[in-house]
This record gives structure tokens, C-alpha cells and sequence, in this order.
């Protein structure tokens, strides 16, 4: 066995290294042809990496499955009991939306536009990076999709698209510390409104909330719109902690996001919105 | 009986067979794919402040302590560029960084010596490579914030990657060393 006479013992001669480096800088800072190579990656890896969180997905689910055989069965009957008591709301809700329409049609206000139209996509696989908290989904410009569009689950705001290509779109997770979005506590007693921001961690910081504004624990935080980019009314999570110190010009509050961020699978990306048309540029914090 | 009937006892010499080093480079080629599909969909299912280790840039780094830095840097772009299409940082720069990180550390050897040394090479590689990443995200206007970014993303992922190494060294060890020269003879 020979050690350093092999050919690929040879050190890689310094001219060319700092060749491939000086074209990868030159990459990084022109995107153009960059963005073409990358595109062709995407679309070739994306079927992989889609198996791959399959697979792993599906062993998960079976193991999990496996371990919780004996916690079914009573969870099986709170969630009967959770489908009765929706099902008694629902029909109270349905009574308060007929009442509402009558009430606006007596009002004279015009119908709140719908939610719009949504795209389902699957998630790929998340930032190769620790420090970014983004998402690959299986969906594209092919299927319409755009930069900052909305993305959430049915329980609430996963975040925006920041990246798409032909197949593929970059999701930036709101958990993320370069994420920040308008929000507004829903409370009977406070509409205020503040910067969620993530943290890098399970947890986002709702931040600027004004000192006299009444905020408590179990709140839900939802979009305000004034962004202008999210629509209003996502609900973004819960208030777990608030921080309220006298000497400070704002009070701020740990929320718990609404959508279950370490288990994602299926999201939606709004690709219309009642918002569109409406909220100009320039909005307060979305980002 | 004639000469030509002694039989060669040289010739029935058990030979070595020549492995080929392609099939090695396959197999890391491999092993680099699998990596970053492990380093992208499995860190789907991780909590997201469990660490997360630079698990191409081991892959790159062991088989440059293996086998030169000429098949480590070689290794690195290909893995760089595997994970700048899985990323959402600008294309081009993972390469950047892991260029840069995987001459720094294997180029002149000083690393590869023992078992200690190339643990610590990995986290200096991983440490290179992330706090470029960093530096150029913040050139093109991206906000990190250094003490979150440092203290639950880039410190916990340099442990794992220093515990890492090891491990991976020896696995690609078990892959064929390229096939003696009999000019040069073995070792």
C-alpha cells in the first residue's frame, strides 16, 4: 500500500483553487448563470430528498405508531368527544354567521373578500445550514407560486416564500431570526399589535407592545395586515410568557407558534389573497 | 524433464488484486449525496435546537485526510454543490466557504496526524465555514443575529462535528485504497 505517491495525494496546485474560489465569489455576488445551474440541481434532487423524507417520515409515523399503541384508545375517545362539542359549535357558528350577514347587509358593509386560493405543497427537506430556519417544498413557479406569498398549515402561519424555482420554493420559516411579521393580539380587552420575530429556536418574540396595552398568557396572536405581505387574521401562535418592566418604552411577550414547526409535512402557499391590490408597499414589519 | 517443464513457482505468488480507485471515488461521490440528503431531510424530523453536524463537509474532510488535500478539495465542490441546490443561500457560496475551509485545514497536513488533530481540523473547517456563510449573508443584507446564530446554531454544530469525524474517518477507510505502482512498490 503506498501513502503520498498516489496522484490524489498530490496537493491541488494553488493557482487553481484560487481559481475555482475567485469563480464561486464571482457566482455569489453575479447570480445569473448561477441561478440556471442551480435550477437544474433543484429539479434533479428534489425527487430524492422527497424520497428520502418519505421514507424517514413513514418510519417515524411507524415507530411512533408502535409506542403509542396504548395511548389510542383514550385518545380516541377525548377526540370524540372533541368532534361532539365542534359539532354543537358549529352550529352555533352557523346561527352567528347568518346573524353577522344580516347585521353587515344592515350596515351597509360590503363582504369581507375570501381567504383566496391555495396551493398545497409538500415539504422536501430543510436548509442544509443551522442557522437558517427554511424549508424546501415541492412546489414551484410552475405551479404558480411567488416570492413572499404566504405559507401555513391549518393551524396557522409557517412563514414566506423567499426563493422559487421551475419545481422548487424556498420557505423562510417565521421561527427564523431574519423573519419578522406584523401581529396583533386577539384580546377583548386589546387589539395591540407588535413584531413577532424568531428567535432560531421553537419559540418567536412578539415585540414593540405598547406599555398600556393589556396583554395576558394563552392570547392568541394573529396577522394585522399592516404588513403587507401576510393577510390578516393568520393565526400565528400563543402567548406562553409576557414581559412588562416599567422602565422599559415597550413590553414584549414569548409566543408559541401555532403551526407545529418540527412536524410539517403538508403546507399551503396562499397564491391570492383578499389583501392583494389593497396593502401597498412599505407596511410596517413583514419581512 | 525439460526446462520448459519446471513449473514458475513465482508466478503462483498469491497476487493482490487492483482495486480500482474509481470504484472509490464513486463511493464517496455516494456517500457525499447521501449526506446531504441526510443533512437536509433528516433535520426535518430534529428539534430546532438540537445540533446539526456539517455532515458533507465530514465526508469531504475525512477523505481528504485520507487520501491528499487534491481528492479532499475535489470532494468539497462536489459536495458544496450538491447542498448549494438543496440551500437557500445564494448559489455559490457553500462552495466559497468549503473551498476555503477544506484548504485551510487539510492543505499542508498539519491536521491529518492523529485522531485528536483531525477532530479539531473539522471544527475549525465547520468554523470557517459557517462564519463565512454568515459574514457574506450580512454583506447581501441578511440581519443574523451573532449571539443566537453563534450560540445555537454554529457552537453546538462544531461539537458534533468534532465527535463526528471519527466516525466517518473510519468508515471511508474501509473503502479501496487506490492500487500500489510496482515501480514504486508498498509499504
Amino acid at each position: 500500500m503506498i501513502r503520498g505517491r498516489a496522484l490524489g495525494r498530490r496537493p491541488v496546485p494553488l493557482w487553481l483553487s484560487l481559481g475555482v474560489l475567485t469563480l464561486a465569489a464571482l457566482v455569489v455576488f453575479l447570480p445569473g448563470p448561477g441561478r440556471q445551474v442551480e435550477a437544474v440541481g433543484s429539479r434533479l434532487l428534489a425527487p430524492l430528498q422527497a424520497g428520502v423524507s418519505q421514507v424517514i417520515g413513514q418510519v417515524l409515523g411507524a415507530v411512533e405508531l408502535v409506542q403509542r399503541a396504548g395511548q389510542l384508545r383514550e385518545q380516541n375517545r377525548i377526540y370524540r368527544e372533541e368532534v361532539d362539542r365542534l359539532q354543537a359549535e358549529m352550529v352555533r357558528l352557523r346561527e352567528l354567521e347568518l346573524e353577522n350577514h344580516d347585521l353587515r347587509n344592515l350596515l351597509g358593509l360590503r363582504q369581507q373578500e375570501p381567504p383566496g386560493e391555495m396551493v398545497a405543497v409538500r415539504v422536501l427537506a430543510r436548509d442544509p445550514l443551522p442557522f437558517v430556519q427554511a424549508l424546501t417544498v415541492d412546489g414551484g413557479s410552475d405551479q404558480g407560486l411567488r416570492e413572499d406569498q404566504p405559507v401555513l398549515t391549518w393551524r396557522g402561519l409557517v412563514g414566506r416564500i423567499v426563493e422559487v424555482q421551475p419545481t422548487t420554493a424556498r420557505v423562510l420559516l417565521v421561527t427564523d431570526a431574519n423573519s419578522s411579521v406584523s401581529g396583533r393580539i386577539q384580546n377583548p380587552d386589546s387589539r395591540a399589535t407588535g413584531i413577532v420575530r424568531g428567535r432560531n429556536d421553537d419559540w418567536l418574540l412578539m415585540q414593540y407592545i405598547g406599555q398600556q396595552e393589556v396583554v395576558q398568557t394563552g392570547d392568541l396572536v394573529i396577522t394585522s395586515g399592516l404588513g403587507g405581505v401576510f393577510p390578516e387574521g393568520m393565526p400565528i401562535g400563543k402567548i406562553v410568557q409576557v414581559r412588562h418592566r416599567p422602565q422599559d418604552l415597550f413590553q414584549e411577550a414569548l409566543v408559541e407558534p401555532a403551526a407545529r414547526l418540527g412536524h410539517l409535512e403538508r403546507l399551503y402557499v396562499l397564491t391570492t389573497t383578499g389583501a392583494e391590490g389593497r396593502v401597498g408597499a412599505g407596511g410596517d414589519g413583514d419581512r | 524433464m525439460g526446462i520448459a517443464n519446471i513449473p514458475n513457482l513465482g508466478s503462483l505468488a498469491p497476487v493482490r488484486p487492483r482495486r480500482s480507485p474509481l470504484r472509490a471515488l464513486l463511493a464517496v461521490g455516494l456517500l457525499l449525496l447521501v449526506a446531504a440528503l441526510f443533512q437536509t431531510s433528516v433535520a426535518l424530523y430534529l428539534p430546532a435546537t438540537a445540533p446539526r453536524p456539517d455532515l458533507v463537509l465530514l465526508v469531504a474532510l475525512a477523505w481528504g485526510f485520507l487520501r491528499g488535500s487534491g481528492e479532499g478539495f475535489l470532494a468539497a465542490m462536489v459536495g458544496a454543490l450538491l447542498l448549494d441546490c438543496m440551500g437557500s443561500t445564494p448559489f455559490g457560496l457553500q462552495v466559497l466557504a468549503f473551498g476555503l475551509a477544506v484548504l485551510v485545514v487539510s492543505g499542508d497536513g498539519r491536521f491529518s496526524t492523529s485522531a485528536a488533530r483531525r477532530s479539531v481540523g473539522a471544527a475549525v473547517a465547520a468554523a470557517i465555514v459557517h462564519l463565512l456563510i454568515l459574514a457574506v449573508l450580512q454583506m447581501r443584507g441578511w440581519e443574523p443575529l451573532w449571539p443566537v446564530v453563534l450560540v445555537r446554531g454554529t457552537l453546538p454544530a462544531l461539537v458534533a462535528d468534532a465527535a463526528l469525524l471519527p466516525v466517518v474517518y473510519a468508515l471511508l477507510r474501509r473503502l479501496p485504497e487506490p492500487a500500489a505502482d510496482p515501480l514504486l512498490g508498498g509499504d
